[in-house]
């Protein structure tokens, strides 16, 4: 599944298996999550998010459950398996390529 | 089918969880705008704003947990359906066509299977053979005792043999509620040998089958339930059988057959008298069975098996040693025998008729295809890949072969009532429908083979964009499938037709065979007496009914015999103790068993079997005391006295003393109808009751009257005499003329299926080729409307018509007679004087398709004559 071709599109998986990777969370948690410590730049819509997280769900980059939260609503949670550890890190590894590439490439005109 | 529930089940799992998933979700961002201060309505609003299109959402999050190509699958089976349910008509026609197709085929496979694929239900089938010796009198393999005791472990190629009586013998269950029962006799190794474990209680022990040793029985499943209610405790019941004390020590399985495939009540030790059978007279004989070891064919037994004949052999009559020789045959040639070859032609033959049901399918799938290439057009250009349209086609003609092939399997069961109704188990070999998971199999393979043949072709053709050119609405390519289709439809329906016919006309031809017996005005009785009949009481019984059936007004004669001619189960001697006085015996081989009958005085007068020579028996015989009478049937008086006159001719049995020819006989017909005549001889039952009360079949009593009286009254008049005398006797009552009906049955059985499968076949190339010329009329109609325009007479139009048709016809009929001539050589082991390429036959076939194709251009052509000129140039 992993194309070298995918990665520029692969930012929001990067995204939230990075913020899974700190702890399990919720879509709205992540969402919550990505906006506060991008201070706002970047928000991620529901439309792309919980899609992404099934697809990396059926990839079994990450594990759903539903659990209990404190106010007592029932939320499913993800959590980030073996796999998706490797994937953060090569994703990461990527992405500085990536962005390095990218930014030479808008410098270069 | 296990998978799809899955999905269809997951489906609705995963998509509760996802909007459930987004509830949470909503909930929590509503909470987090009732902490910003809103209200809780406008806090719910917020969040739903904020949010996308949950809808969307679901869906493209959905589609990563489902198989998406069975999601598909599901998808195209409900598109499938709707096509179906919107055009009934055509879907019907379809369904009407593949159940007819399927079901005949699933029939005849049912009545095939167990002749030609299915394995014997023995533990290592395929090593269990037959093996013995064979001979003129029984071609079926068998060996004596001495021989079976002898060579039992001095065969290599053998593991483990056994044994068994041969022939169903009856006897009598003698308790209250008495009852006539068929019993087999078999070693005691008999059931482990064939890995049969009996379903309660025990096998017989060795001790068991000693000779004198105390009677125990095993009872069939069947009789175990009907007898005694499937009771267990059954076990260690004495009940009496033939008089004496038999001890239940089991019950088989329901599934156990004998491999003689025929039906019984109880099965017996043997009990062979080993110390008896080095006496050649005392010996028995008996069906022996082996089982290879790995590795053995049975050529190589063969091998192993003749130098121990030979041996044996070597005190015998020169006579005999000609024409025994070793046989060897897996259990699965022995049971089926000469039914292999006609099996094979049936099944084909049916299959043909599946295939031939197929193509018109197709042709009305590719009709269809014609009408809606607007439709299909249209969802091309709208995405629908090609090979989506194509999954379409398909998965519908799998859906239509899914559900034509539910009702050929109940159709098929319709059709086995009727296939066992006109045909007895000699030619089925088959006394029930079981509709094993084997037909099962059989039919889902088929109904998914078929959708498949008549699916491709419409599925290949994919609309183009020319389609939306009108006028060029069918291209030449694709009319002309439907051309092909329909020419090979009539060839095939041409072949099955000869098929027919050939049957038919060996069906006719065996029928105005001469029996040499009159059957009409004819009623005959064949029974069994009980044990309990000596030669004294068997005598008396026969003299009583005699009595009785002479003193009715209106019988001329009454006849008694141990069988009924033609046929029946006769006792029979080899030629070459049949001796001449004063002349060199036979020594040219065995020279062919030859039959005889014992026969009351009146058997010649009541069968009006004519005596060109000397006369029957009478008083006379009886007064003169020295030597008894016999009477020679026709071929064998020239057999033994060619040229002579044989009247006045003395004659010795080997073992029963002379005899003096009175009389010369008609031959009998008595190898059924398609074989030779045998030669035969009668004796007096009253002159020589010592002999004629002698062996297997002495307690067998036929009685044959002959009167003008109606025959249902006879029948049961006869059957309330016989029973009047002897109440709980099984009797079988039938007008000679019935019998030889069945003389006739497994030609008449193959002429009536062939018959089938031609009207099927013809109906549907008919069916086919009207379609076609419709549909070619429909096409032509603004040709049509120019030509009339032009001063074309409606005559002319019609002929013209016609003339496409019969183009067709032609085309099909001169496929077809080619073919046929090729293939009808296989027929040849099912006729009877009847070439195979008979031309005569083929003429009249060619004739009436011909006039079949005209019937189906009529309506056609009609409506192309009716042509008014000026709508049909107008139209477009």
């Amino acid at each position: 599944m992993a194309r070298s071709s995918d990665t520029l599109l692969g930012a929001l998986d990067l995204l939230i298996l990075k913020t899974l990777a700190r702890a399990p969370n919720h879509g709205f948690g992540i969402a919550q999550h990505i906006q506060t410590v991008s201070e706002g730049l970047l928000r991620v819509e529901e439309g792309s998010l919980y899609p992404a997280l099934h697809r990396l769900e059926r990839d079994k980059f990450v594990k759903a459950s539903w659990i209990q939260t404190e106010n007592g609503r029932r939320a499913r949670i993800y959590k980030l398996t073996g796999s998706g550890r490797q994937r953060l890190e090569e994703a990461e590894s990527n992405w500085d390529s990536v962005s390095k590439g990218v930014t030479r490439v808008l410098r270069f005109v | 089918m296990k998978r799809v529930w899955r999905t269809l089940f997951r489906r609705s799992r995963v998509n509760a969880e996802i909007a459930e998933e987004i509830q949470s979700h909503l909930a929590m961002r509503a909470h987090l705008g009732r902490q910003a201060g809103l209200s809780a309505s406008e806090a719910q609003a917020w969040a739903r704003r904020q949010f996308g299109n949950p809808a969307l959402i679901l869906e493209d999050a959905r589609q990563f947990h489902l198989v998406p190509f069975l999601e598909g699958a599901l998808q195209d089976l409900r598109h499938a359906a709707r096509q179906l349910i919107r055009n009934p008509a055509f879907s019907i026609t379809v369904l009407f066509i593949l159940a007819l197709g399927i079901g005949a085929s699933t029939a005849v496979f049912t009545v095939v299977d167990g002749v030609l694929f299915r394995p014997a239900p023995y533990a290592d089938a395929d090593r269990i053979v037959a093996y013995g010796i064979t001979a003129p009198i029984e071609t079926r393999e068998f060996l004596f005792g001495f021989d079976y005791l002898y060579w039992r472990g001095k065969i290599p190629a053998f593991e483990a043999v056994t044994s068994m009586l041969p022939g169903d013998q009856d006897c009598d269950l003698t308790e209250t509620n008495p009852a006539r029962l068929t019993c087999a006799y078999v070693e005691s190794s008999y059931l482990p040998f064939f890995g049969v474990r009996p379903v309660i209680g025990r096998n017989f022990a060795r001790d068991e089958d000693r000779s004198q040793a105390p009677r125990v029985a095993l009872l069939s499943y069947n009789f175990w339930r009907t007898r005694y209610g499937g009771k267990a405790r059954v076990i260690g019941l004495l009940i009496s059988l033939d008089d004496t004390p038999v001890r239940i020590v089991g019950v088989l399985p329901k599934e156990f057959e004998m491999p003689t495939l025929r039906p019984f009540d109880i099965l017996f030790p043997q009990q062979l008298n080993e110390a008896a059978q080095v006496f050649p007279n005392n010996g028995t004989t008996l069906r022996t069975f082996a089982r290879l070891r790995p590795g053995w064919t049975p050529a190589q037994a063969v091998a192993a098996l003749d130098p121990l004949l030979q041996r044996d052999l070597a005190g015998a009559p020169m006579a005999y040693r000609k024409e025994i020789h070793i046989g060897v045959r897996t259990i699965r040639d022995w049971q089926s025998g000469d039914r292999r070859p006609a099996s094979w032609v049936l099944l084909l033959a049916v299959l043909a008729v599946l295939l031939l049901a197929c193509m018109n399918v197709a042709s009305l799938l590719l009709a269809r295809a014609t009408s809606r290439q607007g439709e299909l057009a249209m969802r091309q250009a709208l995405g629908a890949s090609r090979s989506r349209l194509a999954r379409h086609a398909i998965t519908e003609s799998l859906l239509l072969g899914i559900m034509g092939g539910t009702l050929g399997c109940a159709l098929s069961l319709f059709l086995l009532k009727i296939l066992l109704s006109t045909a007895p188990n000699t030619i089925l070999g088959l006394t029930e429908i079981h509709f094993s998971m084997r037909t099962f199999i059989f039919a889902a393979l088929l109904s998914l083979t078929s959708g498949l043949v008549f699916g491709v072709l419409p599925a290949l053709r994919q609309p183009t964009v020319e389609i939306f050119n009108r006028w060029r609405a069918t291209s030449r390519s694709k009319a002309s499938i439907r051309d092909a289709l329909v020419i090979l439809q009539i060839g095939g329906s041409l072949i099955m037709l000869t098929a027919a016919g050939l049957m038919l006309r060996t069906l006719w031809k065996l029928e105005s065979v001469p029996l040499g017996v009159d059957a009409e005005h004819l009623v005959t009785a064949q029974f069994t007496l009980g044990s309990a009949y000596n030669a004294t009481r068997l005598i008396a019984f026969s003299q009583t009914l005699e009595q009785r059936l002479r003193s009715q007004p209106g019988v001329s004669s009454v006849a008694f015999g141990d069988t009924i001619p033609p046929g029946g189960p006769t006792r029979s001697i080899p030629f070459f103790a049949l001796r001449v006085p004063g002349r060199a015996p036979f020594e040219q081989g065995v020279g062919g068993m030859v039959p005889w009958r014992a026969v009351s005085s009146d058997y010649f007068r009541t069968f009006h079997l004519r005596l060109p020579q000397g006369r029957a028996f009478d008083a006379s015989d009886l007064s003169t005391h020295s030597t008894p009478a016999m009477i020679l049937s026709q071929s064998l008086a020239g057999k033994l006295f060619p040229g002579e006159h044989s009247v006045g001719q003395r004659v010795t049995l080997s073992d029963s003393g002379t005899f003096n020819v009175v009389g010369v006989a008609a031959d009998v017909r008595n190898n059924g109808l398609v074989g030779a005549a045998y030669p035969e001889f009668y004796l007096d039952r009253d002159q020589s009751p010592e002999i004629s009360l002698r062996g297997i079949t002495s307690r067998h009593v036929a009685v044959a009257i002959r009167s003008d009286l109606r025959t249902q009254f006879l029948e049961s008049w006869l059957r309330d005499e016989i029973h009047a005398l002897e109440p709980s006797v099984p009797v079988d009552v039938m007008s000679m003329q019935d019998r030889i009906r069945d003389f006739a049955l497994p030609q008449r059985f193959h002429a009536i299926l062939f018959s089938l499968f031609a009207a099927i076949t013809l109906l549907l190339a008919v069916s086919g080729l009207y379609g076609l010329v419709r549909f070619l009329v429909a096409r032509r109609t603004q040709e049509i409307g120019v030509r009339m325009a032009l001063g074309a007479s409606p005559a002319g139009i019609a002929a013209l018509v016609v003339r496409s048709a019969l183009r067709f016809t032609l085309a099909g009929a001169a496929l077809g007679i080619a073919s046929a001539l090729v293939v009808s050589r296989w027929l040849e082991s099912m006729l009877y004087q009847t070439p195979s390429r008979d031309p005569l036959t083929i003429a009249i076939t060619a004739a009436i398709l011909v006039c079949c194709g005209i019937a189906a251009a009529l309506a056609p052509s009609l409506a192309a004559a009716r042509t008014d000129p000026m709508t049909a140039l107008r139209s477009d």
